[in-house]
């Protein structure tokens, strides 16, 4: 989990049209088997969260945002410090960042309603 | 665009021989639709993008199939399976450039019953198109692709005229660089064609990528023994390592004489309509040796018009290429 949203998943949009660009699995891109680390290694540190009054804790979203941090930090990392601030990372920015080029995407902006 | 799932109705026909089915394509022309492997024609149908009156299933035609031996090299049919090309040990023994890629397109499921015609005949992957924009690919007067806001990540570098589109086959590539003639039966008769001439670029044809007509079918590709077990490279780079189409790919045929290339055929696929072949880049490293592998990914970029989101393709290209040469193998 979170290996799709660090790497490949999108929602992208075309503004001309209003279009989703992406649709089916073939271009939303989830990650198939031969996209996994071949080795994958997680752990629980357990705790009572003390918000809830039975002291539990969700096990289903959370884990996509540490994992995605993970492989993010990993990238960063592999590219000598360049920094995406977004996700996904795909291929086409790592490609742009070693060589120097500009990112085809905005830079980060505060959202303004 | 809305419907999905729901095909419109079709006349279905499943033709046992290659003349009934020349006259089944000739009667229906554009009208009509031939399926081979049927894995990309269902999602035209289900979108409802592409409504054909009748689909022409070649399935049945016991002699589009099978891999023989033939007088000037070894013959494909056009209805073989990828998973047989990529697993027969003649192709994989002689031709390994051909193996190679069709082990890289899709997903094994997929593999198991695609065919080789059916890669080469597909249609392009630019998504305006398959979303039903009315754009030049669809007969259309407008690209979307050109825009500076477009979503173009995945469209072309060069040769790009009117449509952004490009190949999106595998396959496409390592047959320009074996030299392959592809045999095409129609009313007229047989014809044989060029696999750099069989596909199209929008400057001659902007709603097809290939120069096969309506009333024609693909019945085998020739691989010439010219190239037979020189050394080869195929790498496909795509956002994921299966079921994916390529960004950019590099199909790489080298006759080494010692250290010396004495003969090269570099093709890359995913930055035109048509694969590309390097006739300049070709000819710069004739009669030298593996270390002109850099110089050679550089030259190959000349030229290349970058869209506002594909600029990434150059370098991708570049390197490819470097590494095609540095690592072919035979």
């Amino acid at each position: 989990m979170g290996l799709g949203m660090a790497r490949l998943e999108h929602r992208v949009y075309d503004p001309q049209t209003g279009l989703p660009a992406n649709v089916g699995l073939h271009q939303a891109k989830p990650p198939t088997w031969l996209d996994l680390p071949q080795r994958l290694s997680a752990e629980t540190i357990e705790g009572k969260d003390p918000d809830n009054p039975f002291g539990m804790k969700g096990v289903g979203e959370p884990p996509t945002g540490a994992a995605a941090a993970a492989i993010l930090c990993a990238i960063s990392d592999g590219l000598g410090g360049t920094l995406f601030n977004r996700v996904p990372v795909t291929l086409d920015m790592i490609v742009n960042a070693l060589a120097g080029l500009a990112p085809p995407h905005a830079p980060l902006q505060p959202h303004a309603y | 665009m809305i419907i999905r799932d729901v095909m419109a109705g079709f006349e279905f026909y499943r033709p046992i021989t290659r003349p009934e089915a020349i006259a089944l394509c000739h009667r229906f022309g554009a009208d009509g639709w031939k399926l081979a492997g049927g894995n990309d024609s269902l999602n035209w149908f289900k979108d409802r993008i592409k409504k054909p009156t009748a689909l022409i299933d070649l399935s049945r035609i016991a002699d589009l199939t099978g891999i023989r031996e033939s007088d000037a090299g070894f013959e494909i049919g056009a209805m073989t399976t990828l998973r047989t090309i990529a697993e027969d040990t003649v192709i994989r023994g002689g031709y390994r450039l051909l193996s190679d890629a069709a082990a890289k397109v899709a997903s094994p499921q997929i593999r198991a019953s695609a065919t080789i015609g059916g890669n080469l005949c597909q249609h392009a992957r630019c998504w305006y198109y398959r979303a039903g924009q009315p754009c030049y690919r669809a007969g259309g007067h407008h690209c979307f692709a050109r825009a500076d806001e477009s979503v173009n990540r995945e469209h072309a570098l060069f040769d790009a005229s009117l449509c952004m589109a490009v190949t999106p086959s595998d396959i496409a590539p390592a047959l320009v660089a074996l030299d392959a003639t592809l045999a095409i039966d129609g009313p007229a008769g047989p014809r044989t064609v060029d696999a750099a001439s069989f596909f199209v670029g929008p400057d001659v044809d902007v709603t097809n990528l290939t120069s096969l007509h309506p009333d024609e079918i693909l019945v085998a590709i020739r691989l010439p023994r010219s190239w037979k077990s020189a050394f080869f490279y195929f790498e496909k780079v795509a956002d994921r390592q299966v079921w994916d189409f390529p960004l950019v790919n590099v199909a790489v045929s080298l006759a080494m004489t010692g250290d010396v290339i004495s003969d090269a055929r570099i093709v890359c696929g995913g930055i035109g309509a048509r694969p590309k072949r390097f006739p300049d880049v070709e000819s710069m490293i004739k009669g030298k040796g593996r270390d002109m592998a850099a110089a050679a990914g550089q030259l190959a970029t000349t030229g290349a018009k970058p869209l506002s989101g594909n600029g990434y393709k150059v370098p991708l290209l570049a390197g490819l290429v470097t590494r095609a040469l540095r690592e072919a193998w035979a």
